[in-house]
């Protein structure tokens, strides 16, 4: 405390002095200004006369009289004693220590007193209502004075209490039991707990905390007997160094969640929760419905998390989602109910962008991913199923318009953009599986999912297809390992035949190229439906002849083809021991080709050598004419004997014809022909002809002129009648009027050149006309 | 072509008409009318493909 003085200078002129206390004064005087004797005045004097001075009064010290040094007065002179209220505005009380080496000062805040010393402990006095007025020193109230004549004599300021205590003051009754804690096997000993606030962090082996508020957190220090300490640290705050102590756990551990026996949900906040197993209820009655929440699903056997939005469970393991955009050309909304097969057609905002698939092109099906799986608006995210199932849904087929069961097989419709159909789509239209009918049921059905979008043909690894054309097959290189396409000739199918002109085309294909034809293996299994049960076929080209050939032997038919180059076409009828066995029968009108200037035998009938042959020449069925003896005896024969049977072979016996000329009457015509026909043949240039004619109506006749049919041999004109008119023949003829009459009449019948003298007529004629409609004539003439 | 035709003819199948070759003069004048006016006539219908003759001398 500071040696403060205050003086108090009274002044002779002041008639008043006032004492003013400080807080931190520790001695007062009053002093005289006035030295005494001056005026005879001095400060007795002053006093004596009772007057009063407005002057500061200065002195060594101030006793009060009667007074001790310890007592305080107050401003009225009278000493301060228990029960006065000591008045300070401002300012502090300060005490010099008398002779000591302690000094106090006060000091005062809006709750306490306090009484500092420099050398000794602070003393506090606590305010009732704030202010310093209100303090109150040993001012206890009825009932704390109560509790405090109720402390038994000797009682201990801290209750030590023994844990271990089974008797006495340190007993500790009703202990509630604690529970064992054991640390890696071994019994702890719980050995202080403390609190602590700040930022910190603390860790031990793999398990290490940090704190980043200053909320108070209980700490309590295990010791563990018979393990090490390292790896056991702790970072206090920078305020907390001095704590010496080292975290070993932290005992929110008496708040924790019991291993049994929880009354309601467990908010642990933003903090995690690790552990080294997890196990759900298998038969759980609070079931979450909100985005997040997990339970196990014993239909399914697995978790269900419900995902974002609420509407889509997801099966843990069995099924996979994916989050997209719905981007539908058509601005539409994807509905769950209808479970539409959606593709992929690009990305925006970190999702994928889908919109309705079809089968109907690569383009409209190959990037197909899944089924909608919730109602997703135009623009807006939602859920489908990659894989895995999706339930609750009409799976009757009644929204496709057909009818589906448990196993169906599901395809992306070609008609409907985003259906499914049990209906297998083909070519041109793209097969893509989406899934299969799980359980066919008009509200709680399930389709399984599983896009397989097939592949194109040039979609396959070891596949190149480099712009296809019409008719290409697809080959395999070796080179490259990879299958191409080519055209035939490319591939090496087309085929190696003896001749590009002589075979030509194959199913109305040419074909090009040059070289053999080889059938390997067994040769050609079947020829014009003969099969290789019973016969076998081969070929060999002929490079010795040019004559085509068969040979057989058992089941085994080679035919022989004359090689490439022939000068000519060569029939199958060769050579100069072809046989023709058995019975054959050949086609209508057969020809046997006789080569101009052939000096050699052609058909050769009977036994070789000619003239002891017995053979015959069969025509017809059963004439065997002429014999062979009979055609040695006209071999040779090449005058007018040849040439009579010549004649004879194209004149002879033409048989009846119908007589269509038209005939000319003297008197009146027969009319209404029931029959007119003639006859004629030729016996070398001898012809005889016949002509009737017969009429239902008979005329009155004394001539009828015939003209002469002009397939008839041309007549020979005698020498001398060769003029119009002339009559060249006679033979014989009537008109009657029945075809029976035997008439006495005589008729002339000839044979004479018409009257232009351009053809040749029949005439019958009679002196009168007679009535008649039967003509008949017979004649013969040469020609 | 006008023609002389037997009556009894027409419309069978031996349509037969006078045999004009070797006549000068008309038709109507035709001597065959003199002796067998009730059995010919004069037509001038299409001669059908197949005909025969009478020859009047």
């Amino acid at each position: 405390m500071a040696n403060d003085i205050v003086n108090i200078n009274v002044a002779e002129t002041v008639e008043t002095v006032a004492i003013t206390v400080n807080p931190n004064l520790t001695t007062v005087n009053i002093n005289r200004q006035v030295p005494v004797g001056v005026n005879g005045q001095d400060l007795q004097s002053v006093t004596d006369i009772g007057s009063v001075t407005t002057n500061s009064i200065t002195a060594n010290s101030f006793i009060k009289s009667g007074g001790t040094a310890s007592q305080i007065l107050a401003a009225n002179g009278s000493v301060i004693t228990a029960g006065t209220n000591i008045t300070i505005s401002g300012g502090t009380i300060s005490s010099t220590g008398g002779g000591g080496a302690t000094n106090l000062t006060t000091s005062q805040t809006a709750s306490n007193f306090t009484i500092n010393s420099d050398t000794g402990t602070d003393a506090s006095v606590p305010l009732g209502n704030g202010t310093l007025a209100g303090a109150t020193l040993n001012d206890y109230t009825t009932a704390e004075k109560t509790k405090l004549s109720g402390i038994a004599t000797g009682a201990e300021v801290n209750v030590n209490a023994d844990w271990n205590a089974t008797s006495g003051d340190a007993q500790i009754l009703n202990k509630p039991a604690l529970e064992q804690i054991l640390i890696n096997g071994n019994q702890a000993e719980n050995v202080i707990s403390l609190t602590y606030s700040g930022l910190g962090s603390m860790s031990y082996g793999g398990y290490s905390t940090s704190y980043t508020d200053t909320t108070d957190r209980n700490i309590t220090l295990f010791y563990v007997e018979g393990i090490s300490a390292g790896g056991l640290s702790f970072a206090l705050p920078s305020n907390k160094l001095d704590g010496g102590y080292i975290l070993a756990t932290v005992d929110d551990i008496i708040d924790g969640v019991p291993y049994t026996g929880a009354t309601s949900d467990v908010d642990l906040g933003e903090f995690g929760i690790q552990l080294g197993n997890l196990e759900f209820d298998n038969t759980p009655t609070n079931i979450p419905t909100t985005a997040g929440s997990m339970y196990y699903n014993d239909s399914d056997g697995t978790l269900d998390l419900i995902l974002k939005g609420g509407n889509v469970k997801l099966q843990i393991g069995q099924e996979s989602v994916v989050r997209v955009v719905n981007k539908t050309s058509t601005n539409i909304s994807l509905l769950e109910a209808n479970y539409q097969a959606v593709r992929v057609t690009g990305a925006q905002g970190q999702r994928l962008k889908v919109d309705l698939a079809q089968a109907t092109t690569d383009q409209l099906s190959a990037e197909t991913i899944g089924l909608v799986t919730e109602t997703i608006a135009n623009n807006q995210e939602g859920f489908i199923t990659t894989s895995g199932l999706v339930r609750n849904i009409n799976t009757t087929g009644s929204l496709q318009g057909e009818t589906w069961a448990d196993g169906d097989v599901l395809y992306l419709s070609p008609t409907v953009a985003g259906r499914i159909t049990k209906v297998k789509p083909i070519a041109p239209n793209h097969l893509v599986i989406i899934g299969y009918v799980i359980h066919a049921h008009a509200t709680q059905g399930t389709i399984f999912v599983k896009v397989d979008n097939g592949y194109e043909l040039d979609e396959l690894h070891n596949v190149k297809i480099d712009t296809a054309t019409n008719n290409e097959v697809l080959a395999y290189t070796s080179a490259t390992d990879i299958w191409e396409n080519k055209t035939p000739s490319e591939a090496g199918l087309q085929p190696t035949l003896v001749s590009a002109t002589n075979i030509k085309t194959i199913n109305g294909n040419s074909i090009l190229g040059s070289g053999d034809l080889v059938i390997s293996g067994t040769g050609i299994s079947s020829l014009n439906g003969l099969t290789g049960a019973t016969q076998t076929f081969s070929t060999t080209s002929n490079t010795s002849t040019l004559i085509p050939a068969w040979t057989s032997s058992g089941t085994n038919h080679q035919l022989n083809i004359p090689i490439a180059g022939g000068a000519t076409t060569t029939g199958l009828i060769t050579g100069t021991s072809q046989i023709i066995s058995g019975s054959k029968q050949f086609t209508s009108n057969p020809e046997i080709p006789v080569p101009a200037g052939n000096s050699g035998t052609c058909i050769v009938l009977g036994t070789t050598g000619g003239g002891g042959a017995t053979g015959t020449l069969q025509i017809g069925s059963t004439t065997l004419y002429p014999t062979a003896q009979e055609m040695q005896y006209v071999k040779g024969i090449t005058s007018s004997v040849q040439t009579q049977l010549n004649g004879k072979a194209s004149g002879l016996d033409v048989a009846e014809q119908t007589y269509s000329l038209s005939p000319a009457f003297t008197g009146t015509a027969p009319t209404t022909i029931s029959s007119s026909t003639y006859q004629w043949n030729q016996l070398g240039t001898l012809v005889t002809g016949r002509v009737n004619l017969i009429y239902t109506t008979a005329g009155s006749i004394s001539q009828v002129v015939i003209p002469l049919p002009v397939d008839m041999p041309t007549p020979l004109s005698p020498t001398g009648l060769s003029g119009a008119l002339d009559i060249l023949y006679y033979g014989v003829g009537m008109f009657n009027t029945t075809t029976t009459t035997v008439s006495a009449l005589t008729r002339s019948c000839l044979l004479r050149r018409n009257a232009a003298n351009t053809g040749y007529e029949f005439v019958i004629t009679h002196t009168t006309a007679v009535s008649s409609r039967v003509i008949s004539l017979t004649l013969q003439y040469f020609t | 072509m006008r023609h002389i035709r037997q009556i009894n003819s027409v419309g069978t199948n031996s349509y037969t008409i006078v045999n004009l070759d070797n006549y000068v003069g008309e038709l109507e004048n035709h001597p065959i009318f003199i002796d067998y006016s009730d059995l010919f006539e004069i037509s001038e219908d299409e001669l059908p493909a197949y005909i025969q003759y009478v020859n009047y001398e």
